[in-house]
């Protein structure tokens, strides 16, 4: 019953992932967030459910990084969202 | 009944390696959470327990200026900071009221204090007499560490991967859904049963324990989530969030406005009675108390629904209400509803005494699930793949974490009857009786560490919890001369903090002398069975499958896995 070890990635691979899933994570949320509400008008609402939606957001992000199985990939994807965020709201 | 489509092989497996491993990091700080959270729903009810001056009637003419000015009259308060003031309620039957008081040498310093309506008698709060309830109430949040606010950032992260392992939990438990629910079954293999247990329960708390885990993280961690916006998006100005949150903080005061006798408090509270009625004054809170700009928040609520709460703000001269910079009960626009609607969320303030009830019967039914988890991650471990040398592992954090959780019981009865016993007079008796609970929390702990049976260290607790329990409410009569049948009609909140304590007294012994069972043989893994771990018929777990087994085979290991998952 405990996972199986063949599927399981292992070492640093392990351990890049888990950084993905908490600081990756944070940051893409972040920045999802924050250029959501700067490219609308009214900028309440968004700040505001961000208050539940951030942490939402930050699991499913973990979660994908989990099921993703090279961390390099779940790396490019949120350092992805993180550009996207950053250009969208310097823009 | 028809299975679900779940996820593939590796994703699986994955996913399901990640939830016991933020299941196992995150479980003891989430049982001590939700076990003593469930306790601080009842937080105000257990300090009208604790402390007798709180035991007062309510009575309905109550006089807000004369509770302010007695305070004043103390503490001197500087009323161009806010000062709160909660009105009595049938919970806490008293003034509380929180101030800043500008001290010598010109610093602000915030005081708390509890004023009794009949006889205005006042209680410090920063130095109080008694702590049960708020000792709990802390302890839910690990408020106890010293480092300022550590303790809220942890268990705002423990209630982060707590979200992560529902989400998680879910997934992997997909498949089964629907087929499992009604397999609730307390027979065979005790895998079985703690997995049955584990995600049948999850399933019937899901969506409670959703709720807290997204309520739960964003009072632990809502620094991590204001704070970039706040420099990002306003360039470090906190006081523009507020106004987003609440447009009272937009208003201003003149701290060199004239004295001036603006209406009373008493008179303006009638006026909003008047205004809204079948609706209750939480609290008020003053800014320029006394001056003529001086204005009046108040926090009014009909406890009727998760909008039903509204902010007035409102000129104390005049007795005009600021419609621009209040919330309108039942009409608030969505963005001044998220926050209360998390904070009710949260402590449960939307559905009454009975609501209340239901929660603490959700967080003890987690708190099973949190102690299931456990041991499904340790039975499924508890077999020759694994080298005596980890089963020795398994088996201490099993021990340790089933020693620390289930003595929470016999330590919050501890607690009780320590409230009850210290003298009431005596110096600094709070901090004697925190004392007394966090020693006797860690004796019942290492006790617990000598019995190798888990099935002996839930008996034992039970038995120990159970006795204790039965004493609480006559240490409460013997101490304060309040017994059941009497505070019963006095303060009904007191007799059922005792009743309380006699039904889980009784539970629990009749649990331990009527129901369990205690298994005759130890859990401690035998140094015999060495030898059966590296036999050489049990290949080693980590190494490669000779053969990539078959398509059929595939889809036979994998629902093997899922019916023991």
């Amino acid at each position: 019953m405990p996972a199986k070890a063949k599927y399981l990635s292992s070492g640093w691979v392990q351990f890049s992932k888990l950084m993905a899933a908490i600081f990756g994570c944070y940051i893409a949320s972040t920045m999802l967030h924050i250029s959501f509400a700067k490219s609308v008008v009214d900028d309440t609402p968004v700040l505001l459910t961000s208050a539940y939606s951030f942490f939402l957001v930050w699991v499913g992000l973990m979660i994908m990084v989990y099921m993703i199985k090279r961390a390099w990939i779940s790396w490019a994807i949120l350092a992805g969202i993180t550009l996207i965020g950053t250009g969208l709201m310097i823009l | 009944m028809k299975k679900l489509k779940g996820l593939g092989n590796r994703t699986y497996n994955a996913l399901f390696h990640t939830h016991t491993v933020a299941g196992i990091v995150i479980s003891f700080g989430l049982f001590v959470i939700f076990y003593a959270g469930a306790y601080a729903l009842f937080r105000h009810e257990i300090i009208q327990w604790e402390n007798p001056d709180m035991r007062q009637e309510v009575n309905a003419d109550l006089d807000l200026d004369a509770a302010l000015a007695k305070v004043d009259g103390v503490y001197e308060l500087d009323y161009s900071q806010n000062t709160n003031l909660r009105l009595p309620t049938e919970e806490s039957p008293v003034f509380t009221v929180y101030g800043a008081q500008r001290k010598a040498d010109s610093t602000i310093e915030r005081m708390a204090a509890y004023v009794s309506p009949d006889d205005m008698h006042i209680q410090d709060l920063n130095e109080p007499k008694t702590t049960v309830g708020d000792t709990i109430y802390v302890l839910h949040y690990f408020g106890q560490i010293p480092v300022p606010r550590l303790g809220l950032f942890l268990s705002g992260f423990v209630a982060l991967f707590f979200l992560f392992a529902i989400v998680s939990g879910v997934m992997i438990h997909w498949r089964n859904l629907l087929t499992k629910f009604y397999a609730f079954v307390k027979e065979g293999k005790w895998k079985t049963i703690w997995t049955n247990a584990h995600t049948v329960l999850g399933v019937i708390g899901l969506p409670f324990q959703l709720a807290y885990a997204v309520t739960g993280a964003f009072f632990g961690l809502l620094t991590l989530v204001l704070l970039p916006t706040v420099f990002l998006m306003y360039d470090g100005d906190t006081e523009k969030v507020f106004e987003k949150v609440n447009p009272a903080s937009a208003l201003t005061i003149d701290e060199h406005a004239p004295a001036y006798e603006h209406l009373s408090l008493n008179v303006l509270a009638a006026q909003i009675k008047e205004a809204y009625p079948g609706f209750h004054v939480n609290r008020v809170s003053v800014r320029n108390y006394g001056k003529e700009d001086a204005l009046a928040f108040w926090n009014i609520d009909d406890h009727k629904g998760i909008f039903s709460s509204g902010n007035l703000a409102m000129r104390m001269k005049d007795g005009v209400v600021l419609e621009e910079y209040s919330l309108i009960p039942n009409k608030r626009s969505y963005s001044y509803g998220v926050v209360d609607f998390i904070t009710k969320l949260h402590f449960a303030t939307f559905g009454g005494g009975l609501l209340k009830i239901l929660y603490f019967v959700l967080a003890m039914i987690t708190c099973f699930m949190i102690i299931s988890g456990v041991l499904i991650w340790r039975t499924a471990r508890d077999n020759p793949r694994y080298t005596f040398k980890q089963r020795l592992f398994h088996h201490r954090v099993t021990k340790w974490y089933l020693a620390i959780c289930l003595s929470m019981f016999p330590a919050f009865a501890l607690i009780f009857l320590a409230n009850k016993i210290v003298p009431m007079d005596m110096v600094g008796r709070a901090s004697t009786v925190n004392t007394i609970f966090f020693l006797g929390w860690l004796a019942l702990t290492l006790v617990g560490l000598a019995w190798n049976r888990y099935s002996a260290q839930n008996r034992n607790y039970l038995l120990l919890g159970g006795m204790l329990s039965l004493f609480v409410p006559v240490a409460n009569g013997i101490a304060t001369g309040g017994w059941v049948w009497e505070t019963w009609q006095t303060s009904p909140s007191v007799a059922y903090i005792d009743l309380f304590w006699f039904f889980s007294g009784i539970t629990a012994l009749v649990l331990v002398f009527f129901v369990l069972k205690v298994k005759p043989d130890s859990d401690k893994p035998q140094e015999g069975q060495i030898e059966e771990a590296s036999a050489p018929t049990n290949a080693p777990v980590r190494k490669k499958l000779p053969h990539k087994p078959k398509p059929a085979m595939v889809k036979y290991s994998r629902l093997r896995g899922n019916t023991s998952s």
